[in-house]
């Protein structure tokens, strides 16, 4: 099931996935399939990592604003982690920091994600 | 050349630039099966390349698609007889439809005989198109002049009926058609051909100079005029700047500017000028150097020659009228032309036909005006300084070449120091709302206080009352408010108050007065300026009206106490400067930053094709750019994320299959600018997106947001209408430690 996918790591009870350099159309509809993935598979738990974006553009924007809502309505966790600073205020822009929680480290999500009920 | 042998022989690409939006719109036009319900007229001056346009129109039409057979015709002003247009068109016609169906340009361009041509249409089991020759021969045989015209002109619509390939049918240079009369002193044929092209079912483009070409012959909606305008300035500098670097021509790039703006991005004037720097071995660095070229060419280069061939101006009189509209900006009547040129009414009004019907006057509302280009206006003019007033060349020619000089260094924006009258606009228009001493406007007033004293720059902070400069957005000094024989020139200054609202309420108009003479300014001079402004304020009807005397020398005691009483303004020379240092100092922080920023620019260029990450490789360039300007980390990574929206933005509003996105980033000292432009339709520049609320971002139009993204990462951003489409326009600014922000929002 999770074999197409690559970077990714999986913990007890909770999926970290890491995103590409640059987050557009392309690399959004990936991670957006990978959710989907992890999500049937039975996992409610995810966190996205950025440690790796250097760029996201609206498209990446509009499609990662997709995964919230997919993972709301299946009642599961999504937490952001390791956004570079301008990507963190790009989200702040466009509002979406109000709707999800930003960890500064992967470390410091998985964390809080664990001890989430 | 021969007609079908032009439209296969089309210039260099790196030579054709910025009519990729109207190849499109007439290649889709002309691919359409099905006719639409109009016809396209593409009209422009000469020489702006309508002809380039359709060659490249007719090689896409012919290479990449089967469905529609595009036909080239181009109208020769050689033919004054029906027959012998109607045998060039028909086989040219022909041969043409064959090399299409067979895929063979041979077919067009080798100029196959008619007994060879009916042989091969036997061969390819077409003899409806012969029954056109024999019809042809037989016309001919009884001199029915009507049958070969109807048998040619219908041949089109007939051959897309029977032979099951529609034609889309490419008239070029229709207007000639004017000349082409059925019978020895009739009309021409323009209107029965017109209506045959209305009626039938083949869709249509047709070329010609002027607008009025079918004064009452159509029907509302029958033709869509395409009106080819010069290239704009990027485009025009992009051409020569190409072309010289091929020709090894050391090119200057604002003095490339400065030529398109002359040439009015006429590619075959652009082109003429960079091919004679060739010839003579020189470059194009100063203001010089382009004048001396161009005069060079318009009295003895090709400019010259082809202007007087495509004119074919052949007499004095003719070139008399033609000078004299050329002088009258706003056209001239029919009896001031007889007393000009000295000629009776009879002859002025063939001679004024023929010129029109060249395409270089035009009769509107009883007014004879000259419709043609600037150039063709300096050839006249260099024409009439030597063939009517007998100058020799080499003074006609300087005489032409002072002319453009001033004219030039008015175009590049250069600043002609000396006179008050020629400095005073540039002052006028960097009024923008500062507040300046009221004593500064106060002749009587600054004389007692700083008669005999020094009064410092820092002085006028201490002054008490003050006047808000109103924002000046354009000046005239028009002839008609000139008073030169009383020493007096007026400039009127228009604008709005600098309270941003720009209304009727808040229109202004400044009337300056100025004396230049070594004279003070005395009561004459001021009743005179009093009646000026009364006619003035007449015309422009604007309520805020400010009046405003310069001299020099300062004014009378006689013209004070009376300007006093009147409430207009008053300075002398001493107070000007003082003003002016003040409004350069102080209210014009962003010309001061902007001039500080243009010091040192270098520019870059980056032409993306529309593929995948191709926005990547302009962050990648902008990031490289960035970082050696001194931007920190983040403000690289804002510029880059603004230029991929940009980018994208620019890919998604693009018509143009295969088209391209130009990036150039302009690196300054303290700043840089990204201007991004595509081939195709505008941005839509007035989106407004609600940022706030996650909510609505996940509504069904989940695109939109890129500029308000940009907005936000950059200091400016901005939207240019531009020929062509839309640019946009991003700046950011350096932050240095304890330097202060530019006030931008201002």
């Amino acid at each position: 099931m999770s074999g197409k996918i690559k970077n990714f790591k999986e913990l007890e009870g909770c999926v970290v996935i890491y995103t590409d350099n640059y987050l557009n159309d392309i690399e959004g509809g990936k991670l957006e399939d990978e959710c989907d993935v992890f999500l049937n598979g039975g996992k409610r738990k995810i966190v996205i990592d950025f440690a790796n974006t250097d760029l996201v553009n609206s498209i990446g924007i509009s499609i990662l604003v997709g995964i919230m809502e997919k993972v709301k309505k299946r009642n599961g966790i999504l937490f952001f982690s390791s956004l570079k600073k301008v990507n963190r205020d790009i989200f702040n822009i466009l509002g979406l920091t109000k709707h999800i929680s930003i960890f500064q480290t992967e470390e410091e999500a998985i964390g809080k994600m664990l001890a989430h009920e | 050349m021969d007609n079908n042998k032009i439209i296969f022989n089309v210039c260099q690409d790196s030579e054709f630039f910025g009519r990729a939006d109207e190849i499109e719109r007439i290649c889709c036009y002309g691919a359409s099966a099905a006719k639409p319900a109009y016809g396209i007229y593409l009209t422009g001056k000469k020489w702006l390349g309508k002809t380039e346009i359709l060659k490249r129109v007719y090689h896409r039409l012919f290479w990449e698609q089967n469905k529609v057979a595009p036909i080239y015709y181009r109208f020769k002003d050689i033919f004054c007889n029906i027959e012998d247009f109607a045998d060039d068109f028909l086989k040219d016609f022909i041969r043409q439809y064959l090399a299409f169906l067979k895929k063979k340009p041979a077919i067009a361009t080798e100029g196959i005989s008619a007994n060879k041509l009916e042989q091969l249409l036997a061969d390819m089991e077409l003899p409806d198109l012969s029954r056109f020759l024999a019809l042809h021969r037989e016309g001919m045989k009884y001199g029915d002049c009507v049958a070969i015209f109807k048998n040619a002109i219908n041949m089109p619509h007939q051959t897309a009926v029977l032979c099951n390939t529609p034609v889309f049918l490419i008239l070029d240079d229709f207007n000639l058609t004017a000349n082409i009369c059925l019978h020895e002193g009739g009309p021409g044929i323009l209107k029965e051909y017109m209506k045959t092209l209305m009626s039938g079912s083949v869709s249509y483009l047709i070329t010609g100079y002027t607008k009025g070409l079918f004064e009452g012959e159509l029907f509302p909606g029958s033709i869509r005029v395409m009106e080819l305008a010069g290239l704009d300035e990027e485009a025009s500098t992009g051409l020569m700047a190409r072309m010289g670097e091929r020709y090894n021509v050391a090119c200057d790039s604002e003095i490339l500017a400065l030529a398109a703006r002359q040439l009015e991005g006429n590619p075959v004037y652009l082109k003429s000028i960079i091919e004679a720097a060739k010839r003579k071995g020189r470059g194009l660095l100063t203001i010089k150097d382009f004048v001396d070229l161009y005069v060079e060419e318009l009295a003895e280069g090709n400019m010259g020659f082809s202007l007087g061939s495509a004119l074919s101006i052949k007499s004095l009189n003719a070139l008399r009228i033609l000078h004299a509209c050329v002088k009258s900006k706003n056209g001239i009547s029919e009896e001031e032309m007889v007393e000009k040129a000295a000629l009776d009414g009879g002859e002025i009004r063939r001679f004024i036909s023929r010129l029109c019907g060249l395409g270089l006057l035009d009769i509107s509302c009883g007014l004879i005006k000259w419709v043609e280009d600037k150039v063709a206006e300096d050839y006249i003019c260099y024409l009439y300084e030597a063939e009517v007033k007998r100058r020799p060349t080499a003074e006609a020619k300087t005489k032409i070449m002072r002319e453009k000089l001033k004219e030039s260094f008015y175009l590049e924006g250069v600043r002609i120091s000396g006179e008050i009258k020629e400095e005073l606009p540039t002052l006028l228009k960097m009024f923008n709302g500062q507040a300046v001493p009221k004593i500064l406007f106060r002749n009587q007033d600054f004389l007692a206080k700083y008669s005999g004293n020094t009064y410092k720059k820092e002085d006028y902070v201490k002054e008490g009352e003050k006047v808000s400069l109103p924002q000046i957005i354009g000046c005239s000094n028009s002839m008609k408010y000139e008073c030169a024989d009383k020493g007096l020139t007026i400039i009127v200054g228009y604008g709005f108050n600098s309270s941003g609202c720009y209304n009727d309420e808040n229109e202004v108009a400044w009337i300056v007065g100025v004396k230049d003479a070594p004279a003070a300014a005395h009561i004459g001079d001021v009743e005179n300026f009093t009646r000026q402004c009364g006619a003035i304020m007449g015309d422009i009807k604007t309520a805020a009206v400010t009046r405003w005397i310069i001299c020099k020398e300062g004014f009378t005691g006689e013209a004070l106490k009376r300007l006093s009483i009147d409430g207009i303004y008053t300075t002398d020379i001493v107070q000007l400067r003082i003003l002016r240092s003040i409004v350069e100092d102080n209210g014009s922080a962003t010309q001061r930053h902007n001039m500080k920023g243009l010091a040192s620019l270098k520019e870059y260029e980056i032409i993306l094709p529309m593929s995948t990450r191709a926005e990547l490789v302009a962050a990648k360039a902008v990031e490289e750019i960035g970082i050696n300007m001194g931007f920190d980390n983040n403000a690289v990574a804002q510029i880059k994320t603004a230029l991929v929206e940009a980018c994208i933005n620019a890919f998604e509003h693009s018509q143009v299959k295969n088209g391209k996105v130009y990036c150039k980033v302009i690196a300054g000292d303290d700043r840089i600018v990204i201007n991004i432009k595509n081939q195709g339709k505008d941005f839509d520049p007035t989106f407004k997106h609600e940022t706030s609320d996650v909510v609505k971002l996940v509504e069904p139009s989940k695109r939109g947001w890129g500029i308000e993204l940009m907005k936000h990462l950059m200091d400016e951003v901005r939207f240019e209408k531009v020929h062509g489409g839309t640019r946009l326009v991003m700046a950011k600014y350096i932050k240095r430690n304890g330097e202060d922000v530019y006030e931008r929002k201002n």
